[in-house]
């Protein structure tokens, strides 16, 4: 068990997406044109390579998150055996973890920054599940993993279940799946379900922030059904109009910095340009300004 | 570890590049073009709604659009530049823009790190003319 839950199953997975790619696009397009249209070339050139670079910084960053980890590991309030059953539970807690880690990335600047490359292509299929951040680090936000290890769960038993929670994901970003059998859409996180979370229309912002099981965003109110009336329009408010891969990793980061070190500014408003929801600005007029142009101010179902 | 890592890093990028071909080779490489600059104001009015268009023009290679608007009797003005398939809209802050005219055009040059610099592909006087409608749009 303990042999199993140290496999590093994100990258192992690797070629399983490209050929998961390769059958989208030459099967699954020649069925559904919607698949088809779903796909441009930059765009999932550049979603690949930037996973590349992710693999890279997991690799550089992984040991660093598992040394912060073990610091809380003589903390623990319980025993937990590696097991079956300790690996399910694992896997439930660590997918509730996620979700707010999750929230965190979409409500907080900080957060913002590293995940926005996520969100930034305006299309949506097995290329952009790749199209990672570089900077997850700087965000601090391993610290929603903090009280796992509290509660007993081995930060190596942590890091496996994350990983298998990201392969899940990977499934769910594809429009050749519509709807799937009504229990499974309300348990699970789907296709639909992870459709809206990539979506710019107003009604889209800042919802369906579920990593497996999408009960999180019904028990915290943060969930949406995918309304076949007003399809999805995938990417930013204002999106991005470049395939630099560097800038797309670091553009919020750069954004951020010239907000928080902009001269005649308090030192509260210098820290809300980093903790508060993207688009704030001690500027009233800039305030209203933001809503046409920074996603995640628009009405949310933030609970 | 290494040559694991090596084998990733080598095997990613011929499934790029496999992927890239494929695409392409299905027809789905091609970049858009701006066929006449009602089209990129359809995308535009997509995310600034509140925004009236008067006139635009279309770059000679197809890939941007310069748009005169209107938001509450005040001058506005916007781009829209092509991004493979899908069109990028942007509306101007005149503070945070500098442009120049060129040989080739207009040169866009945007305080944004969204937005990399756009060169407009004009003839002198369609250049001069949009010079001119941008000065009013940035001294009002």
């Amino acid at each position: 068990m303990e042999q199993l839950t140290s496999l590093p199953v994100t990258h192992l997975s690797t070629p399983l997406y490209l050929i998961i790619i390769l059958l989208d696009i030459y099967l699954i397009s020649k069925i559904r044109k919607k698949v088809a249209e779903s796909y441009e070339a930059k765009d999932a050139s550049v979603n690949i390579l930037t996973s590349v670079g992710a693999i890279f910084e997991r690799v550089l960053t992984g040991t660093l998150y598992g040394a912060f980890l073990m610091l809380f590991w003589d903390f623990r309030l319980f025993e937990i055996e590696f097991s079956w059953l300790a690996l399910a539970i694992c896997f439930v807690v660590t997918d509730i973890s996620y979700y707010w880690k999750h929230r965190l990335e979409h409500m907080m600047r900080l957060g913002w920054a590293s995940h926005v490359i996520h969100h930034s292509s305006q299309h949506f299929n097995h290329t952009t599940a790749l199209r990672q951040t570089w900077t997850f680090l700087f965000t601090g936000l391993i610290v929603m993993y903090v009280p796992l290890v509290i509660l007993g769960f081995h930060p190596v038993m942590i890091a496996f279940c994350s990983g298998l929670n990201l392969v899940y994901q990977f499934f769910l970003h594809t429009e050749a799946v519509r709807k799937l059998p009504k229990w499974i859409e309300a348990i699970m996180n789907t296709p639909s379900h992870h459709r809206v979370h990539h979506g710019r229309n107003s009604k889209y912002i800042d919802v369906n922030f579920a990593g497996t099981f999408i009960i999180w965003d019904k028990l915290f109110g943060t969930f949406v059904e995918e309304d076949e009336r007003d399809p999805v329009k995938y990417g930013l408010v204002t999106n991005v109009g470049t395939f630099n891969i560097l800038r797309l990793q670091f553009h919020e980061w750069i954004k951020m910095f010239r907000d928080v070190f902009q001269p005649g500014v308090s030192l509260k408003h210098r820290l809300f340009y980093i903790f508060k929801r993207p688009g704030w600005s001690h500027k009233e007029s800039e305030k209203i300004l933001a809503t046409h142009s920074t996603p995640n101010l628009a009405p949310s179902n933030d609970g | 570890m290494l040559l694991d890592l090596f084998i990733l890093f080598a095997a990613s990028l011929a499934g790029t590049g496999v992927i890239y071909l494929m695409i392409r080779s299905t027809g789905r490489g091609k970049d858009t073009q701006i066929s006449d600059w009602s089209f990129a104001a359809t995308r535009f009015s997509e995310d600034h709604p509140d925004l009236s268009i008067n006139k635009g023009i279309v770059s000679g290679n197809k890939r941007a659009a310069l748009l005169s608007l209107k938001h509450n009797q005040e001058p506005e003005f916007g781009l829209v530049t092509v991004l493979g398939d899908m069109l990028v809209p942007r509306l101007i802050k005149k503070d945070r823009t500098k442009v120049t005219q060129v040989e080739s055009g207009l040169l866009f040059q945007l305080n944004d790190p969204t937005i990399p610099k756009q060169t407009i592909a004009l003839s002198p006087n369609e250049a001069k003319l949009w010079l001119n409608i941008y000065q009013e749009f940035s001294e009002a």
